[in-house]
């Protein structure tokens, strides 16, 4: 079985294809092609993981590119990590299928969409299986490419274009120092091959400098694509794309994609403190910073954004700290329930047809029960309940923090841990508890919608991210280390800590104090829900403006850039034209002033002709009287 | 016996006379006829060559009366044009036909 | 000095003077007239060549045909020399004269230069070689030309005639 691990991205491609020949005549029955497919892939990610488990890993390459003592090779390698990877995206990405089935129902695009979408898997799956770091950079734009296509799928709307537009540019700079990095790799290391890398590094071959360059520069391309900050402006925007895209790319996989990065060149990093520890702090930022955000902000798409930024800070706190499978564990669960909370999101605007404000909500839990019920599994499993799986997740991160002894990072972390916790409540609290709030902004000539719940090809795939919500935490909890074994079996990634005893309470106590306190004030009403924005109205606005970064980065860099252009575009339209039409004038000139000289009068032309004939006789005198002709 | 240069001298003065009318003659048929002149100048060559030139040959002549026949079809061509244009323009003064400029 | 350089010489002084008097004299018809008088001297340098089908057909092509064509083109056009008085313009003239002479003398030095000899024996270009000669080995160029010949007879009606409206 694991010796056809290849077909896993095959067949989405396949599906990718058929689509892009058949989408006009397919019309809606496009997502079967996609579903059917992306069951293959899984049923395949099944086999292979389950294979995997019990045996070794497995590899395939041809030689791509040979020159000189160099040889590129294309192929595809299944390891534990990749194994795990390979579940996660087929499962996300196989239930997004299924819910984007009558979520897109109606849209004039929807084969355009299901080809997207398989692409995106295609390639996404290719990055996974992708045996060097070089594979790996050309899926890695691939699925850049489909995040920008899938962002912008509603492109008729400025805001969707200028999105897109925007996560393209801004993962560009990470992808960017990626490429370098991949350049530096290739000069330091000689070869784009994992093993031969980590050997190199092992060995001691290349500087210690030049190893926190290179981890540096490949850090960045995860920032990029992780949405770390400060490149994390791209994601919260992104959530202009259709809400499945954003469960499954967004949130899930590619996302996670610059979290995979870090974990598949996991040695080369422990090579260097200082890039771990850029690392670590950079994740660090990037949770505070984006659960802060999501404090005050009333999109219910956009509270999950920041939500995902912060939890992929997590994560590369985790790494960033030693704790290689704490990061990769929390990378799965985060795909579980953070795919289920955006269906879930998905779901919630689906009934209230299209409306995404959650001050416009309220009171739908009795009316979208299932949906209601899902969400409340996940918001539990992210705000690190047990026995949901984020809790388990997030404990093996605060342990691996602890056991780095850097207070400022445990802190931090404890803090956003607890405001995950809040804000997550805050959000089920205003969208699914108390009255509905849905007819209070009703304009004239307005009806009101009664919101209602999904049909069941969206809940199902509620339920089915419900249950791995709930179970994919038993995988590693403090009582057996299943995938602690699994991941770190044959691989140097340091010693994993588990934590002190008395972590599992006080994680708990974390969680507790932040649901309280958003119960206290978004269910009971003791405290006002104003009350805090009055305390420190400053502090209030800073977060609704998301820090100002946006319009610092509109000052400091997109302007500049656009004025430059603009200027730019003046010396090109005044002096590199002018030079160009004075070149067409001077040759017009002298063309009119020559052909002045065409009078037509034919006894001209034979005097000319006679007296040139002479000159060219007079110049072969010359030169052979200069010795030219011997 | 005459020396083969002389005819080629001959030649050569003939020509550049022709030459010469054909540069500056303002009358069409004159410029006509001053062509005649140097095609006579070159059969001249031609004959020459082939009767006393080094490697004697009736070739020559056979050749310079291909050209007497190329000759005559020009000036017979020649002065139909020359009519046909006298009979549009109202004239055949060379500095006159200039309908080719610019 | 011998009997066939005297006639040479002074068959190329008639000749040349009057080819200059094609380019000097005044009225056209007495320019043609010259003109005929040069191609009679050259049929005699081809004479004096032996080349003897060359020069009766010399004398019947140019001196019998040509002149009287030449006569019936300028009677039928402008003949008359008012109309063409100033001439070119002096520089004109003069540049093409400079250039000409300058050829002229490029051309008689490279001659005067030239060691040719000359084959004693004078073949003598009879009509039955020059026929011979005609219809084996340039069978295809004669009749080549005589195509050519009907093209330009024809050629020559449809330019000249009126045109039929």
């Amino acid at each position: 079985m694991i010796e056809f691990a290849w077909l896993i991205p095959v067949f989405p491609l396949l599906a990718f294809v058929l689509l892009l020949l058949f989408g006009r005549i397919l019309k809606e029955r496009a997502a079967y092609v996609g579903i059917i497919a992306l069951a293959a892939s899984f049923g395949t990610s099944l086999g292979v993981l389950f294979e995997r488990i019990g045996g070794e890993g497995y590899k395939y390459v041809v030689r791509w590119i040979t020159f000189g003592e160099h040889t590129i090779t294309m192929g595809y390698e299944v390891t534990a990590l990749n194994a795990m990877m390979l579940i996660v995206v087929t499962t996300v990405s196989l239930l997004v299928h299924l819910f984007s089935k009558q979520y897109m129902h109606g849209d004039e695009r929807f084969p355009v969409f299901y080809s997207y979408l398989a692409l995106f898997s295609f390639s996404m799956l290719g990055l996974v299986l992708s045996p060097n770091i070089l594979q790996l950079f050309i899926f890695w734009e691939l699925v850049g490419v489909c995040s920008f296509l899938l962002v912008g799928f509603w492109y008729f709307k400025p805001e969707a274009a200028a999105a897109a537009k925007k996560a393209f540019l801004t993962t560009r700079i990470g992808d960017v120092g990626l490429f370098i990095g991949l350049v530096l790799t290739f000069i330091y290391m000689g070869s784009f091959e994992y093993e031969t890398i980590f050997a190199a590094v092992q060995n001691g071959l290349v500087e210690d400098k030049m190893i926190t360059i290179i981890a540096l520069c490949i850090f960045l391309g995860a920032v990029g694509k992780s949405a770390q900050f400060p490149l994390h402006v791209w994601l919260p925007d992104a959530m202009e794309g259709p809400t499945p895209v954003s469960a499954l790319i967004h949130a899930a996989t590619m996302v996670a994609a610059g979290v995979y990065l870090v974990g598949v060149m996991y040695p080369l990093f422990l090579a260097s403190s200082t890039a771990m520890t850029v690392v670590a702090y950079t994740g660090a930022i990037t949770a505070i910073f984006a659960a802060s955000i999501a404090l005050v902000n009333t999109d219910i798409k956009r509270v999950l954004a920041y939500s995902t930024v912060s939890q992929l800070g997590f994560m590369m706190v985790a790494l960033g700290t030693g704790g290689y499978v704490a990061g990769l564990f929390h990378l799965m669960t985060h795909a579980f329930f953070k795919a289920l909370l955006f269906l879930g999101s998905g779901s919630v605007i689906y009934g209230m047809h299209h409306r995404q404000d959650i001050r416009e909500m309220g009171g739908l839990w009795s009316k979208m029960k299932i949906t209601a019920i899902t969400f409340l599994i996940g918001t539990l499993a992210i705000a690190g309940v047990p026995p949901f799986a984020g809790f388990w997740s997030k404990e093996v991160i605060l342990a691996s923090v602890l056991d780095s002894n850097d207070p400022i990072l445990f802190t931090i972390i404890s803090i956003t841990a607890a405001m995950t916790a809040f804000y997550m409540f805050r959000l089920f609290f205003k969208t699914f508890t108390g009255k509905y709030r849905g007819d209070d902004h009703l304009e004239a000539g307005e009806h009101h919608h009664e919101p209602h719940e999904s049909p069941s090809v969206m809940t199902i795939p509620l339920i089915v991210l419900a249950i791995l919500a709930i179970f994919a935490g038993f995988v590693n909890t403090p009582f057996s280390h299943a995938l602690d074994h699994f991941l770190t079996e044959g691989l140097n990634v340091g010693e994993q800590a588990h934590g002190a005893s008395w972590l599992v309470p006080y994680s708990i106590a974390i969680a507790v104090i932040g649901i309280f306190l958003a119960y206290l004030i978004y269910y009971k009403g003791t405290i006002s829900e104003n009350f805090f924005p009055n305390l420190a109205p400053g502090v209030h606005k800073v977060l609704l403006n998301k820090y100002y970064l946006d319009e610092l980065y509109l000052a400091v860099f997109v302007r500049p850039v656009v004025n430059l252009g603009k200027v730019l575009w003046t010396i090109d339209r005044f002096i590199i034209d002018g030079i160009v039409n004075l070149t067409g004038y001077l040759t017009k000139g002298t063309g009119y002033v020559i052909s002045r000289r065409h009078t037509g009068q034919l006894q001209t032309y034979g005097l000319v002709t006679i007296i040139g004939g002479l000159a060219v006789i007079a110049l072969a005198f010359l030169l052979r009287v200069r010795g030219y002709f011997g | 016996m005459v020396p083969i240069t002389l005819y080629l001298a001959l030649a050569a003065v003939l020509f550049c006379i022709g030459l010469y009318g054909v540069l500056t003659r303002r009358h069409l048929v004159i410029v006509l006829v001053s062509v005649e002149l140097m095609l006579n100048a070159v059969n001249i060559n031609l004959v020459a060559f082939s009767s006393i030139g080094p490697f004697a040959n009736i070739t020559g002549q056979v050749f310079s009366l291909f050209v007497i026949t190329v000759a005559a079809a020009e000036a017979a061509v020649g002065l139909a044009i020359l009519i046909a244009l006298y009979r549009n323009r109202k004239s055949i003064d060379v500095i006159k036909q200039d309908l080719m400029r610019w | 000095m011998n009997g066939e350089l005297i006639v040479f010489l002074i068959l190329a002084i008639l000749a040349i003077s009057s080819a200059l008097l094609v380019i000097v004299l005044k009225r056209i018809a007495h320019r043609v007239l010259s003109m005929t008088f040069t191609f009679f001297a050259v049929a005699g340098i081809y004479f004096l060549l032996r080349a003897e089908f060359i020069g009766i057909v010399q004398i019947m092509v140019y001196v019998g045909a040509l002149s009287i064509l030449f006569l019936f083109g300028m009677m039928m056009t402008d003949h008359k020399l008012a109309s063409y008085t100033p001439g070119r313009s002096l520089a004109h003239q003069l540049a093409s004269f400079v250039g000409v002479l300058t050829l002229l003398y490029l051309m008689l030095r490279g001659i005067f230069s030239l060691n040719v000899p000359s084959s004693q024996d004078i073949s003598i270009g009879t009509a039955d070689r020059i026929g011979i000669e005609l219809y084996s080995n340039y069978v295809v160029a004669f009749e080549g030309a005589g195509i050519l010949l009907l093209a330009a007879l024809i050629g020559a009606i449809v330019l000249a005639r009126k045109e039929a409206d």
